[in-house]
Formats: C-alpha cells, structure tokens, sequence
C-alpha cells in the first residue's frame, strides 16, 4: 500500500518555484557574498567576482539588512519604530565608528541628523 | 545536541482522525499495538494532523482525476516513523503522475523529516504549488520540534534548485563528484574559485557533513553542472542562520 519511499525523488520543478525573482536573486548572491568572507573562502573582491555583485550593491544589501534588523529588534513594541528612531540609531553607529570622535564629528553628524529628521 | 522541543501544543485526538479518515485518509500499520492517536501522542506531539492534511488534500485533490490513495503509515519500533503519502494511481506516469510523500522520524539522534518524494502534474507546475506545500510542512515541522530536513536532490534540476533553498550536503564523496564535474566544464578561473570553497571546508573539517552546496550553487557556470547532480542534503533546523536562510528563501520574505 505504501510507495517505497526511493521510488522517486524531490522534483526540481518544486524547488524552482522557490527560486523567486530578480531581487530576491541578487539578495541570494549578496548572502553567498557575506557567507564565503566571514568563512574565509574569498577575499572581499574575490568574493564579489565570483557571485557577479557589484560594490555598490553590496553596500546597498548590507544598508537594506541592518534596516530590517532594526525594524526586528522592535518588533513586539506596542508603538511602530518611527523614523526618529532610526535617525538615533543611525547617530549612535556613525559616532562609534570613531574611537574618539572629535566634537566637530559629533556636531557635524547631529546636525546632519537633524536636517535628515526635519526633511523626513 | 538536538532540540526536538515540540513548538506547537496540539494533541491529536480520536474525533480528529475520524475528520483526516473521513478526507480518505486510511491508516497503514501492520501489526501495530498501539492505536495512531497514542503513537502520535508519545512520538510526535504537536503535530496538527486533520490541519496538516486537509491543506494536503485541498491542494492536491484538484490535480488529478484518477484514484487517489492517501495513507497514514506507522511504525510503532524504534526508530518510530510516521510516513504520510498521497497518490494518484497513475503516480508513474511522469507527465499527469501526482506522488507525494513524507517520513517524519524520531530516534535517539531526534527527530527528522524526511522529504522522500514529490511529483506533481505537468500542468500545476511553475504556479507556487511546491512552495505552498513547502510553507505547510514547515509549520508543522516547527509545532513537532523536527531537528532535520532531509531531501534527495537528483536529476530533473533537483540537484540545483535543492542546493539554493540552503540545504547542506553530508556526503563528501557526492560533493567530489560534482567538484570533478566542475573541472571537466567550467572556465579555469571559474572552477578555481568552486575548488576554493570545497578546500576550505573540507581542509578545515576532512569529514565535514554539512558542506555549504549554497555557495556553489550562486557562481553562475554551476547552475549546469548542478542541475546535473546527485547528492544528499539536509537542513538542520536548530541553526538558527541556517533556519532563517531558509524560512526567508521559502516565504520570500526579507
């Protein structure tokens, strides 16, 4: 009654619907990227040859990813992440890029911020 | 260490398997002691089974016109398994065939599903039919606490599309295989990248189980020689990036 269980396989075609458009491709190949730097199989730019991403979208995935972590690490707060929010978070990663960040930096990034806030 | 905590908080009781019997759902085990409900109790807690099957059967039941055979299997020894399977009985016929099939495992190492088999007719392909199913058995995969996906990937594109959706290769030997391939086929400066990541991995762990065929599987000149590939892969639920990788490749989600 029961099929034997080898008697055939997982089709491609079920796996093929998962494979998604354009954008989700690029966003594969981008993680391929982050994946094979963190495991030292390439160099950065090895790594970006061999995944056909370029710099600037790298840059583009890693700034889109650390938006959705923001957005995740608030989730389950009753009010929504709001854009001032972000623009504190923002401040604070700029300014830690710094060791010591000299207190033109500092004045220069929040008055960035605050023409950023006011704009948004 | 395996997890094996079922997420999920469902009991399956007699009334619900009068509802999965009354879809056509039969009960196979042979010499079985212990009824299904009480199998299901001490094996697989969790599990929603009427939930489960009924979006089986409401999604596959439109798919063909011939006989269809859907079976809840058993088997009540160590390693206890659970197998569902749903038929159309012209499942050979490789153009109109419907054969779907699920062994759910728990043994000392934890418990694991294993993805036998999944056919489909010709005409309800490309139209998200896999990638609903796929939704539905994780979900239940999460309620009973699986540690393990396991899926054959093999011929008709499977051993491409199975290496993007993050699952892992165990067996070393397949995976040289593909590497071989990789040589006869490629560009030089392409296969040197595709033996890159195989030596870092394998250098690091010679008898490594988990190698990463995702990272193959995006370097564009190995869609061909994968497509091409047999090899035996798995998901390891309780690694949480690995898990993430693939709920958001399955859902398409960021």
């Amino acid at each position: 009654m029961l099929l034997d269980r080898n008697k055939y396989t997982e089709s491609g075609y079920i796996g093929e619907e998962l494979i998604g458009d354009a954008a989700h491709e690029l966003e594969q190949r981008c993680m391929a990227v982050q994946q094979s730097v963190k495991d030292n199989d390439f160099s950065y730019e090895s790594a970006l040859e061999a995944y056909q991403v370029t710099d600037a979208q790298y840059k583009s995935f890693i700034g889109e990813t650390l938006n959705r972590n923001i957005f995740i690490s608030f989730s389950g707060t009753t009010a929504p992440v709001t854009k001032s929010d972000y623009f504190e978070i923002y401040e604070t990663m700029i300014l830690s890029f710094y060791s010591h960040p000299s207190t033109k930096v500092i004045n220069k990034v929040k008055k960035l911020l605050k023409e950023a806030k006011e704009i948004a | 260490m395996p997890r094996s905590i079922p997420t999920g908080k469902h009991t399956v009781t007699e009334e619900e398997l009068k509802s999965c019997k009354a879809l056509g759902f039969v009960v196979y085990s042979p010499g079985a002691k212990l009824s299904l409900v009480d199998f299901l109790k001490a094996n697989f807690p969790g599990l929603e089974l009427s939930k489960f099957l009924t979006e089986i059967d409401d999604l596959f039941k439109p798919m063909s016109g011939k006989r269809l055979t859907k079976i809840i299997g058993y088997n009540e020894s160590d390693p206890f398994e659970l197998v569902l399977q749903y038929y159309s009985e012209d499942h050979d016929d490789e153009i109109h065939g419907l054969a779907f099939s699920r062994t759910f495992i728990r043994d000392a190492g934890g418990k694991t599903a294993v993805h036998d088999f999944f056919r489909i007719p010709k005409n309800f392909r490309n139209l998200g039919h896999g990638k609903i199913m796929l939704n539905y058995g994780l979900q239940q995969y999460l309620n009973i606490g699986v540690d393990i996906i396991k899926v054959h990937a093999a011929l008709a594109d499977g051993g491409f599309v199975w290496a993007r959706a993050h699952f892992v290769a165990v067996r070393k030997r397949e995976v040289s295989l593909i590497l071989a391939s990789a040589k006869l086929g490629l560009p030089r400066e392409e296969f040197k990248k595709v033996k890159e990541v195989y030596d870092n991995y394998y250098n690091a762990d010679p008898n490594g189980i988990a190698f990463p065929i995702n990272k193959w599987s995006l370097i564009p000149g190995m869609k061909g020689i994968l497509q091409n590939s047999d090899w035996h892969g798995e998901i390891d639920l309780n690694n949480q990036e690995l898990l993430f990788k693939f709920t958001n490749y399955v859902t398409g989600q960021k």
